[in-house]
């Protein structure tokens, strides 16, 4: 998995899942021994065990990972506030006057969570613009809202 | 159809219903990523007042707050699910627990399956399958928010499945079903009892698919969100002669299964099968039996 040692490696974490690897479409997942053991049919396969992420041109992790991620020492970590955080959320950058705390260097290209509290809302990659630095939504949890409301269409 | 023949027959069911019986909102704490206490305090900073269910596990109905509660912070955190306070008994009949390998054969968009592994602890496994593409991709998301981590899902015929020589330890039929008024507005306008009568030939076809998959011992909690017996007490009274099956007792809200359905007088054991009349529960209108394979 490639596309996970890139993204990990873009966030300075060291991680490595437990279980088997297995990938499905653009979806790579980490299946524990007790859900292996119970696959019969890959063909119809849907999902299985933990979500890591999915590969579009690059890595997106999918919520469990941040989860995990967010609770490590070691990752790249921004934080905002609620207000803020709702913002990222739907979609919106963060602006560096927003950030109130930060882990990690914040240069251009170097990729962070964006933490509220203890939790992970998702990631972006530290850009310029207008001569200011802001970080660039990646992925928000609110991919959630977005895609019930595409199936809901 | 129109409502008249529907709300008719449900009188002579002793309940007589209006049609604009609604349910109240309800939510479910996801015990795998958080606590009651931590999320009754989290949603209620938010104004959001939760009101534990009495007789469910992890269910509150939450009233109050600023922003909808499938938009919150704690909603994309996997904090909670939002399911319909009768739609989370089942679960609790089926009481899965850590280690078993579990089968939900109608599982899409995976509310239920989420709360089957909630309740195993993520241990052991469970096997999740839904013939509509279209509706797995609400489990899959439904998976991924709850923190989900030990459930295999296939796209396959729960009529017809075959898994090889394994058998279950549990099994969830939660069947397609004609549904009830109370979550759809639109629902006298869509059904008529034609419907009814060909759910109840898919239903039975699932129930004999589940028992050929049910370990000797096993246990199927059969529901459904229908109020018409011919999906409910006569698929349970099919069962009971058709195929060598006890029935528990299922003990909460809601009455006793009817005995005595369209002139016809049913096993005195379909009663130990339980009903939620909307006008006793303040929910939608289910049915759950729980059977066992000796």
């Amino acid at each position: 998995m490639r596309e996970l040692k890139d993204f990990l490696a873009s966030i300075g974490a060291v991680y490595e899942p437990g279980g088997m690897r297995m990938n499905l479409n653009d979806r790579r997942f980490a299946v524990g021994a007790d859900v292996a053991a119970h696959i019969r049919d890959r063909g119809r396969m849907v999902y299985a065990g933990k979500l890591l992420g999915r590969t579009r041109g690059e890595f997106i992790p999918s919520a469990g990972l941040l989860r995990e991620l967010g609770r490590m020492q070691g990752p790249n970590k921004v934080w905002v506030d609620e207000r803020v955080g709702w913002l990222f959320a739907c979609g919106r950058d963060v602006f560096g006057e927003s950030i109130t705390k930060s882990e990690g260097e914040l240069e251009e290209g170097a990729c962070f969570l964006v933490m509220m509290g203890d939790d992970c809302l998702g990631y972006g990659r530290v850009e310029t613009r207008g001569g200011k630095m802001l970080l660039k939504n990646l992925f928000d949890l609110g991919d959630f809202l977005r895609r019930e409301r595409g199936l809901e269409e | 159809m129109g409502a008249g023949i529907f709300l008719k027959r449900y009188e002579t069911m002793g309940h007589e219903l209006t049609g604009r019986e609604r349910t109240r909102r309800a939510i479910r704490v996801n015990t795998l990523l958080a606590s009651r206490e931590e999320l009754e305090e989290k949603l209620s900073a938010r104004g959001v007042k939760l009101t534990p269910i009495p007789w469910l596990r992890d269910g509150f109905h939450a009233e109050g707050g600023e922003s909808s509660v499938g938009a919150s912070f704690e909603y994309l955190l996997g904090l909670y699910a939002i399911q319909e306070a009768a739609a989370q008994f089942p679960i609790e009949v089926l009481a899965p627990t850590a280690g078993e390998v579990v089968l939900d054969m109608c599982a899409a968009p995976g509310g239920k399956t989420a709360q089957a592994a909630a309740w195993m602890g993520n241990k052991g496994a469970i096997v999740a399958v839904d013939v509509k593409r279209d509706r797995l991709y609400a489990l899959e998301n439904n998976l991924e928010r709850l923190g989900v981590e030990n459930c295999v899902a296939y796209c396959a015929d729960a009529t017809s499945l075959d898994y090889g020589s394994e058998l279950f330890d549990k099994i969830l039929l939660d069947a397609p079903c004609s549904g009830n008024f109370v979550t759809d507005r639109e629902w006298f306008t869509k059904r008529d009892i034609g419907d009814v009568e060909k759910n109840s030939l898919v239903q039975r076809r699932l129930l004999g698919t589940a028992l050929g998959l049910l370990k000797p011992g096993g246990t199927l909690v059969y529901t459904t969100c229908s109020l018409e017996p011919e999906e409910d007490e006569l698929n349970v009274q099919w069962l009971l002669e058709n195929h060598d099956v006890k029935l528990s007792q299922v003990d909460g809200p809601g009455s006793p299964a009817l005995m005595e359905v369209l002139g016809r007088g049913l096993s005195p054991e379909v009663a130990k099968c339980r009903r939620f009349w909307p006008d006793e529960t303040g929910t939608q209108g289910f049915f759950v039996a729980k059977v066992v394979k000796p």
